[in-house]
């Protein structure tokens, strides 16, 4: 069964080209926000697999979103797609629950290795 | 008004850094045609700008914000606006053909990884937190959208730092511009922890 994905940026191109790339690689893209507040319905509403969300957005940033959609379902995973690369917001978004991080602008490859490692996590190597 | 060199120095590094993530959202390579950092009479610049204005352009504004501020404007002609969104989407040349919601949200995406860049290399450079926030997309006059940047980030004073940028896309032979202007009052701190 194809992962249903729900997209949440503030640009209607980055949903777009987040689209494109998802779509032909055989996933369900089952909704897109613009904002974080958006998001939070949405995520309640189609219960994706996965959501990739930006950070900077109006009203509700992405940061907030992640935190209000890990309260409402903490198994919820969320890939964060942001220009923001620095060490602070990382690790607010590591903290926080976070699945993975990718850094814009992104290659098509780098969004579909976070979504399968996410969506299907190896077992950590527990040797001691 | 003196320009710290080291911080001239850091401002131009992250113009370079721009440049190659342009290059890298357009998959075009894009190079920096003229870099200045001075400080200028607000209203000589506004004139400058103004000597152009009949040109229409998009133009992208926003803000840096935390431990330093500063004003960030992308501007580049209507017509190849239509360009970088072909670029963007990957589509062939051509395909836009009117400027709309796809093109504004373009520039405003160029805009977004741009001012990242640069508040990420400050923020890594100086390890500072600096936050772009949402931009904002207008069309306009060249002069229009310029005064209205200069007279936000002025905050009343009656000269500036103004930090331009042109970058040319080799590929399809289009240039675009970028502006700064940093507070200069947030920014004198940081000769301090250096």
């Amino acid at each position: 069964m194809k992962a249903k994905i729900l997209i949440v940026d503030d640009a209607s191109i980055m949903r777009k080209i987040l689209k494109n790339i998802l779509v032909s690689n055989g996933y369900d893209v089952v909704g897109e926000a613009s904002n974080g507040q958006e998001a939070l319905e949405l995520y309640k509403k189609l219960k994706p697999d996965l959501v990739t969300m930006d950070i900077v957005m109006p009203q509700v940033n992405g940061i907030q979103a992640l935190k209000t959609i890990l309260d409402y379902d903490k198994n919820a995973k969320v890939i964060m797609i942001s220009v923001i690369d620095q060490r602070h917001a990382l690790k607010e978004v590591i903290d926080a629950g976070a699945c993975d991080f990718i850094l814009k602008p992104f290659e098509n490859e780098r969004i579909i290795s976070a979504i399968e490692d996410c969506l299907h996590p190896k077992a950590k190597d527990t040797k001691e | 008004m003196e320009i710290n060199r080291f911080i001239e120095m850091v401002v131009k590094q992250s113009i370079d850094r721009a440049s190659q993530v342009l290059s890298k959202t357009l998959r075009a390579g894009a190079k920096i045609e003229l870099e200045s950092i001075s400080a200028v009479d607000i209203s000589q610049a506004t004139e400058r700008m103004m000597a152009e204005g009949d040109k229409e352009v998009m133009g992208c504004m926003l803000d840096l914000g935390g431990d330093i501020r500063c004003k960030f404007l992308f501007v580049i002609s209507s017509k190849d606006a239509l360009i970088f969104t072909d670029l963007m989407l990957r589509n062939k040349l051509g395909t836009t053909e009117k400027l709309g919601q796809v093109s504004e949200s373009a520039i405003q995406e160029v805009g977004n990884i741009l001012s990242g860049c640069i508040s990420n290399s400050f923020s890594k450079d100086f390890d500072i937190s600096v936050m772009p926030s949402v931009p904002i997309v207008f069309t306009d006059f060249l002069g229009g959208i310029f005064s209205n940047f200069i007279f936000e980030g002025s905050e009343q004073e009656d000269s500036i730092w103004l930090v331009q940028a042109k970058f040319l896309v080799v590929k399809v032979q289009i240039e675009c511009e970028m502006f700064l202007i940093p507070h200069t009052q947030s920014f004198f701190h940081l000769q301090n922890p250096i």
